[in-house]
């Protein structure tokens, strides 16, 4: 008798334990070391006992079946594995533009002064910058281009875009219709009733703040800036609510747990992807108010150019093999994680991780002891 | 039976190692399938939707956990429905596929730079056993519709390289025999290298037999990708490939060839065809050897294009090539672990039809956006530019349907019509049971000037497939770990640690 799982579920093994992550109801079945042996032989063909109970377990969960043969299952997937490799345009999906670095308030939690959020990249930052700002026929130019690539998600954000807001508002609006999704990020105390009335209609509005109260919105993304101790009740934060963590220079790495956050969800379509780009600088790139290309918001120092003296076509054209090595920067080639059976579905932020390591492919932020068997 | 049953359902079949497979077109995959799972399908399915408690009491003669099984499978696959995506709506207009070219075409541009050749290959397409397509001339491009044809091609990549940086321009010399018209391949890389910043990759076609020191010798310095229509061993090559006074010409071609392979050039192939009397045990021996050049591509004797090539050969002759056929497959697989990897012309035989069946076909998706039924291309994808200039689809295609010329460019309209037209012809399609393996493209279908109906040309097609869906399955069920290994894109990273 044989047992294998059915098309729909993918059995990833990390390097103790494995996982089955079923791709129709997008759920996760965690693995003993024992249950992982026992799958590995049935998804290897081999000849199996029918009165086990952890595969019986899996056919009453419509995970597998047994088969009186040798079976080839195909695995359900997205479209095909080679056709995109055919002369195909870069798959840049997600641009963040800063279109400015000004900010008159000095926010305790700001980028500026050095201190490390989990989501700093859809915060607002000021960042220390001399050279002179692109101007609004320029920013115009860059959304036409992003547009003529295929980008389809922008995320606006600065400083403080309140600041010169008709400018803002012109750029939103010369955005309009060509993305798919557009975001922009403004401080909770930058708001006003105008602001709001402005974007009505017009964009996804994300609102950084540092207090709970502020968050009296249902129809807005809000971004919360906390410290993962101040953070109590995890289990009633709003739906619409992102934890911005603030992550310190010095971590206890005994009481990582702190900052664990539950996996995101996922499907067929991100779980693929996740096999071969990582899972957040894949397909994107920010462009800076200076017009310096990054490939990530927060990782100031990955410039691939500037668009003052370039177009966004020259920098694919002359560093796309570089572009490439951080969108397929999965997180097989990150330690830690390239052992263990949930690489596919994990959050990962390289900058807060370089940052914090010092390396490209370091792994700090994650109390999983994979290497070890430990979870 | 109601509608969702037709497209939730499709082929079943089962191999002859005894297990059952169904076919489910709608989302382009092969699931598991069993008696009882079909009995199931029909309960839930029929006219009279029914719960699980109903099934099992209705089945009582098979085994309760079974149908509970299926029932529940079947109730979750249901829900891959979601994760669908829908096609182009048809009829489209000049924008949609400018936007689709513009972005994604323009991959080459091939220039016929002569009809003359100095073969009379006994299989070529443009001789007098194909209806539908020219005939050998002694007609030659011009340098000044060459050039023409250049910079349309470049001046549309520039143009249009905001929606894909980083294409990369080809230009493909092609005949007849392109080396009887070398002096214009070589005015025209003098004329892109003087007009154009371009990384240009260049692409030859040819029999071989000209390939002299001295042009081979140019064609390397210029990084020229050379595909050589070398067929095999001498009494192989020599019974397809033959010159206008029917003499062989295999000694020519591997003394040109010689040279080359010596020098360690890598960009050279080979193109083998082969039918019904070739040996294939031969022919994968003779390109094992190292002074071969590797296969590019290997293709059986084209059946299309008003193809009376087989009118030759007798049932006996295509009953024989079937077991031959079967004997090498045989041969392949009980010696797959000695392979020879990277080298063996049955990998191509036995192993590529399997890999584009399972992991090259669109899953979910429709196969082509533009053109959702069969795998052909879309029309300015890649130029191919006859000796006088016209545009045709490529250089597999009647050129019957032209699509611009070099004064005017792409015609988008007679493009959009074609597309029409095409799509109009396919009247079997929408109810076939294969669409998300159909191979087929414009080649299959067009006649002098139109096309034939696919409801003709397809008529036994899903009883093919199904016997070729037999023999990929139950190979798969044996080699399931070497199979999946060619599934080279994710398969590494998905697998790590499977290792005993």
């Amino acid at each position: 008798m044989y047992f294998r799982l059915n098309p729909e579920c993918y059995f990833i093994k990390g390097m103790k334990q494995g996982a089955i992550f079923d791709m129709i109801d997008c759920k996760i079945y965690a693995l003993s070391p024992k249950e992982t042996e026992i799958l590995t032989s049935c998804e290897k063909n081999k000849i199996i006992d029918k009165e086990d109970d952890f595969l019986k377990e899996l056919r009453s969960r419509t995970l597998g079946t047994f088969y009186q043969n040798k079976q080839y299952i195909q695995k359900l997937r997205f479209g095909s594995f080679i056709e995109k490799e055919l002369n195909t345009p870069p798959e840049f999906y997600r641009a963040f533009l800063q279109i400015n670095d000004k900010c008159d308030k000095n926010c305790w939690f700001c980028g500026y002064n050095g201190l490390k959020r989990s989501l700093g990249c859809l915060g607002c930052n000021k960042w220390e910058n001399k050279d002179k700002p692109l101007d609004l026929k320029k920013w115009k130019e860059i959304i036409e281009e992003l547009y003529d690539l295929g980008c389809n998600e922008i995320f606006f954000n600065g400083g403080d875009l309140s600041i010169n807001w008709d400018e803002t508002m012109e750029i939103l609006e010369y955005s309009q219709g060509k993305f798919i999704n557009t975001y922009i990020t403004l401080h909770q105390h930058n708001l006003s009733e105008k602001i709001i009335k402005d974007l009505k209609n017009k964009t996804n509005l994300i609102i950084q703040t540092e207090d709970y109260n502020d968050i009296k919105f249902d129809n807005f993304l809000y971004l919360y800036v906390t410290k993962p101790e101040f953070l109590i009740n995890k289990e009633n934060i709003k739906e619409n609510v992102m934890i911005d963590f603030i992550i310190e220079d010095k971590i206890d790495l005994d009481n990582l747990a702190k900052y664990k956050k539950d996996f995101p969800q996922f499907n067929l379509q991100s779980f693929l992807n996740n096999i071969e780009y990582h899972p957040c600088l894949g397909h994107t790139l920010t462009i800076c108010s200076n017009g310096d290309v990054l490939s990530c918001p927060m990782m100031r120092d990955s410039n691939l150019g500037n668009l003052k003296n370039k177009t966004l076509s020259n920098i694919f054209r002359e560093k796309f093999d570089e572009i490439n090595k951080i969108w397929k920067l999965n997180l097989d080639n990150i330690e830690k994680c390239t052992c263990c059976e949930f690489r596919y579905i994990c959050q990962d932020c390289r900058a807060l991780e370089k940052k914090l390591t010092g390396r490209l492919d370091g792994k700090l932020l994650c109390n999983c002891r994979k290497e070890k068997g430990e979870v | 039976m109601n509608n969702k049953f037709k497209r939730v359902c499709m082929m079943e079949f089962e191999t002859t190692n005894g297990n059952m497979y169904m076919w489910n077109d709608e989302v382009g995959i092969f699931v598991p399938f069993s008696d009882t799972m079909k009995a199931v399908r029909d309960e839930i399915y029929g006219e009279n939707a029914t719960s699980l408690e109903k099934v099992i009491k209705k089945l009582d003669f098979s085994d309760k956990g079974e149908i509970t099984y299926c029932y529940n499978w079947l109730k979750k696959w249901e829900k891959v429905k979601n994760q669908f995506h829908n096609s182009q709506n048809h009829p489209l207009n000049s924008m949609d596929i400018k936007k689709f070219i513009r972005r994604e075409g323009l991959k080459q541009l091939t220039l016929c730079i002569t009809e003359d050749c100095n073969f009379r290959c006994k299989f070529c397409i443009y001789s007098d056993d194909y209806d539908y397509t020219r005939v050998h001339s002694g007609r030659k491009m011009s340098l000044s519709i060459a050039k023409k044809a250049i910079d349309y091609y470049l001046t549309l990549i520039k143009n249009n390289s905001k929606y894909n940086p980083i294409r990369k321009p080809a230009i493909g010399f092609y005949g007849g025999e392109p080396l009887l018209n070398f002096n214009l391949i070589k005015k025209c890389v003098q004329y892109v290298d003087s007009n154009y910043e371009n990384k240009m990759l260049y692409a030859l076609t040819t029999n071989g037999s000209l390939l002299d020191k001295q042009k081979s010798k140019w064609l390397m310095e210029n990084d020229f990708i050379i595909s050589v229509s070398l067929n095999g061993p001498e009494n192989e090559h020599d019974r397809l490939r033959v010159y206008k006074d029917g003499n062989g010409s295999y000694r020519d071609v591997m003394e040109n060839i010689g040279p080359i392979m010596e020098y360690g050039y890598e960009n050279i192939a080979s193109l083998p065809v082969y039918d019904l009397k070739t040996d294939l045990f031969e022919l994968n021996n003779f390109f094992n050897e190292k002074n071969v050049p590797y296969v590019g591509m290997l293709s059986e004797v084209s059946r299309y294009q008003g193809s009376k090539y087989y009118d030759q050969f007798t049932e006996e002759d295509r009953l024989k090539f079937i077991e031959h056929l079967k004997n090498a497959k045989k041969s392949y697989w009980e010696n797959i672990e000695n392979r020879n990897s990277g080298k063996s012309i049955f990998d191509l035989f036995f192993i590529k039809p399997i890999r584009r069946m399972l992991f090259e076909k669109n899953m979910l998706y429709p196969q082509n956006n533009i053109l959702p039924f069969t795998s052909t291309c879309v029309p300015g994808n890649k130029i191919f530019v006859d000796v006088n200039g016209t545009f045709h689809i490529c250089e597999r295609v009647s050129f019957g349907h032209p699509i611009g010329n070099v004064d005017e460019g792409l015609n988008f309209a007679k493009i959009v019509k074609l597309i029409d037209d095409y799509f109009n012809h396919m009247d079997k399609c929408h109810e076939c049971e294969i669409q998300h393996q159909c191979s087929y493209c414009f080649q299959h279908f067009m006649t002098k000037n139109g096309f034939e109906y696919s409801s003709k040309i397809c008529e036994n097609r899903e009883i093919d497939m199904k016997e070729a869906f037999v023999s990929i399955l139950e190979t798969a069920e044996i080699f399931s770990e070497y199979i999946d290994d060619n599934n080279y894109f994710k398969q590494n990273n998905i697998n790590k640690y499977w290792g005993d």
